[in-house]
């Protein structure tokens, strides 16, 4: 074995990737790795989750598409609506194949699986660099009587590639996926799963959560609040209900009634 | 500026000059919002106007307008705000913002109706034209300023005794907006001759004007909700009509109920939706049928709106136009000195102000404020019940009743 195939075993070992034999690995494949970076930025519940693909290849991706892969957890969402406005300014083509309710709380909220894809750019000799972001989560979480904090980890999307020029050799037709085609993932195109590696696990969110045990005292309190306040609202309806017709009957009947009694 | 007057040492514009300057600030706010949008995190165009929008652009590509998930409103409009999609994405902004001046000009023309001078008349106008939440709503992409014009026309109808057309306009306006059902009840009395002193049978007799009303009433809620259910049939019903029934919002909003629908989330116990709906129609009840004299009707309507809203499951800042677009209208009837007028303002906003810090913490900084949160929801519940006693106990009742009555006697 050759000391650089012995470097690259090293180094998928290293990064924690799936190894494959080399012999029967197609060449884009064998050549080619992703780092994937993620980050999530902003605070509470908006966040937005970036993500940065360095690739290393000698293989011209050019005519090339790169697919990111991955499952939104429960408890946040992309709301597709929100990415299609973001299209419209320079945001990544995506395919959302499911129902994504961005009202759901994430005890009644599913994984969402999404597809961004995107075209990679040259940034120096063989090394390619594509950025995704404008996935904006919004988490919602019920109460909770364990913790008052949610965690949402996001794990690292699987990253594919599918090139319209036949630069893949016949090792590479075995392991090719079908999956959605850019830009719309209408159709479903062969797509090649490279390797990734990254320098952390996943990323993940903290959302607070309401408290549960404070369910009796708060069902307590906000009736009785409501119910008072309705009350205070009536009597000062009925307070202020002597209109001056009702009060100046009264007492003209009562200034009729004196002047009567005056002439008797 | 040549639209200013000088009448005996004071300089003051005419209502037209306002307008056109309340236009340019929405204008101007407008245009800000555009930049701020390419520029900063937090937008300035609210969800909704791309929830309008994105349903517009459904019914130009030929589908429904229902097919946008959370567009719960009207599919008219929808349609209105086709030009979003065809010429330009401000389109729907500017529309809500020339309504917005609309309205003023409309409680303008009540007033002077009414036999209010220019001067207050105008005075009253501006409270509605100059309100920061108004403008904000409107340039924000809020489409609440149509469901206001509409109310103002309906009182304008309502002021001039057309029974057809106040029902055709509450009609639409239940149809748009839905919580406008509540103003049948005082409406319906106000067509009793003198509601003040007639008994309960007889303000719930029907006479002429009262069965007109309700015809237009039926008629156009039918005809423009048919024609949405010809449209779109149940998907409609379902997103305009029954979700609000069934809506569970547990997201923090300044509604009191808001942590107890949030704790409660998963399984919310129906006894409960009936121990929020109970004092809320009461309310509703027992002041539309108190002021339902047809001088008091803008004060009926105010304090069920702002009853309605204080009591609501959820309650946003774009609830507070409902009650606001009446307040000008009502103002001339207060008996509210300057001290306690500030004392009122300041503590409504001061309320809200307080509101808000927990809620940006929590929502923007993920800090654990459920429960700070939830307290100044009710302080803030206390305090809009209390400005509504307030409102109540300073509020002239119409003298129109009692000066004919005196006569007849």
């Amino acid at each position: 074995m050759k000391p650089t195939s012995l470097l690259f075993i090293f180094l998928n070992l290293l990064c924690n990737q799936e190894i494959y034999a080399l012999d029967e690995v197609c060449s884009v494949i064998r050549r080619t790795n992703v780092q994937v970076e993620r980050e999530l930025t902003g605070n509470g519940f908006h966040r937005k989750l970036h993500t940065s693909l360095v690739i290393s290849t000698p293989v011209n991706l050019e005519s090339c598409h790169v697919l990111v892969k991955e499952i939104i957890p429960s408890g946040a969402y992309c709301d597709p609506n929100e990415l299609n406005f973001w299209k419209e300014f320079g945001g990544p083509s995506f395919f959302i194949p499911q129902f994504v309710n961005v009202e759901a709380p994430q005890q009644l909220s599913p994984k969402i699986q999404s597809y961004f894809f995107t075209i990679p750019k040259l940034i120096k000799p063989s090394v390619w660099h594509s950025n995704i972001s404008g996935s904006r989560t919004y988490a919602l979480s019920q109460g909770s009587r364990e913790k008052l904090e949610e965690r949402i980890a996001f794990p690292h999307p699987s990253i594919y590639l599918f090139c319209e020029t036949e630069i893949l050799d016949d090792a590479c037709v075995p392991l090719a996926h079908l999956e959605p085609c850019p830009p719309s993932g209408v159709q479903q195109c062969d797509w090649i799963p490279i390797n990734t590696f990254s320098t952390s696990d996943w990323v993940e969110a903290r959302i607070p959560v309401g408290n549960a045990d404070l369910i009796d005292t708060v069902l307590l309190t906000t009736t009785t609040v409501t119910f008072g306040a309705t009350l205070l609202l009536l009597v000062s309806i009925v307070r202020n209900t002597q209109n001056p017709y009702l009060f100046n009957r009264k007492l003209y009947r009562l200034v009729n009634i004196l002047i009567l009694y005056e002439n008797l | 500026m040549g639209l200013g007057t000088k009448r005996s040492g004071e300089f003051s514009f005419g209502i037209k000059t306002h307008i056109y300057f309340g236009f340019f600030i929405r204008f101007a706010l407008i245009m800000y919002g555009e930049h701020h949008d390419k520029t900063h995190a937090l937008k300035y165009t609210d969800v909704d106007y791309h929830v309008f929008t994105d349903a517009a652009r459904e019914v130009v590509q030929g589908g429904s307008p229902f097919n946008r998930h959370t567009y719960r409103y009207t599919p008219f409009l929808a349609f209105l705000l086709v030009p979003n999609v065809k010429y330009h994405f401000l389109f729907g902004k500017f529309l809500f913002s020339l309504t917005d001046c609309l309205c003023s000009k409309i409680i303008y023309d009540i007033l002077i109706y009414e036999g209010h001078s220019k001067k207050r008349s105008i005075m009253s106008a501006l409270m509605w034209l100059y309100n920061p939440l108004v403008i904000g709503i409107s340039t924000r992409g809020s489409a609440d300023s149509i469901a206001a014009a509409l109310i103002l026309i309906l009182l304008y109808f309502l002021k001039i005794r057309l029974p057809v057309l106040s029902g055709i306009t509450l009609g639409i306006a239940i149809h748009f907006k839905l919580y406008p059902i509540i103003y049948i009840l005082p409406i319906y009395i106000s067509f009793t001759a003198r509601p003040e002193i007639s008994s309960v049978m007889k303000k719930f007799s029907p006479n002429l004007n009262k069965i007109r009303f309700l015809i237009g009433t039926f008629s156009s809620f039918i005809v423009f909700t048919g024609i949405a259910y010809v449209l779109y049939e149940d998907q409609y019903i379902d997103e305009s009509f029954l979700y609000h029934f069934s809506r569970v919002d547990i997201k923090h909003n300044f509604s009191v109920y808001f942590y107890l629908l949030y704790l409660c989330a998963e399984n919310f116990p129906t006894y409960l939706s009936v121990a929020a709906f109970v004092p809320q129609a009461t309310l509703m009840f027992v002041l539309g049928l108190k002021y339902s004299s047809n001088r008091d009707l803008a004060f009926a309507m105010f304090t069920q709106t702002a009853a309605f809203v204080t009591f609501n499951k959820v309650v946003t800042s774009q609830y507070f136009v409902w009650y606001l677009v009446l307040l000008p209208l009502v103002s001339t009837r207060l008996n509210f000195s300057l001290r306690k007028t500030l004392f009122l303002l300041t503590l409504w906003l001061g309320a809200q102000a307080s509101w808000l810090l927990p809620a940006y913490l929590l929502e923007f900084h993920a800090v654990n404020t459920f429960v700070p949160l939830w307290l100044e929801s009710i302080a803030f519940f206390c305090c809009n019940t209390g400005i509504l006693m307030a409102f109540i106990s300073g509020y002239t009742k119409s003298l129109t009743a009692y000066h004919q009555t005196r006569k007849i006697r």
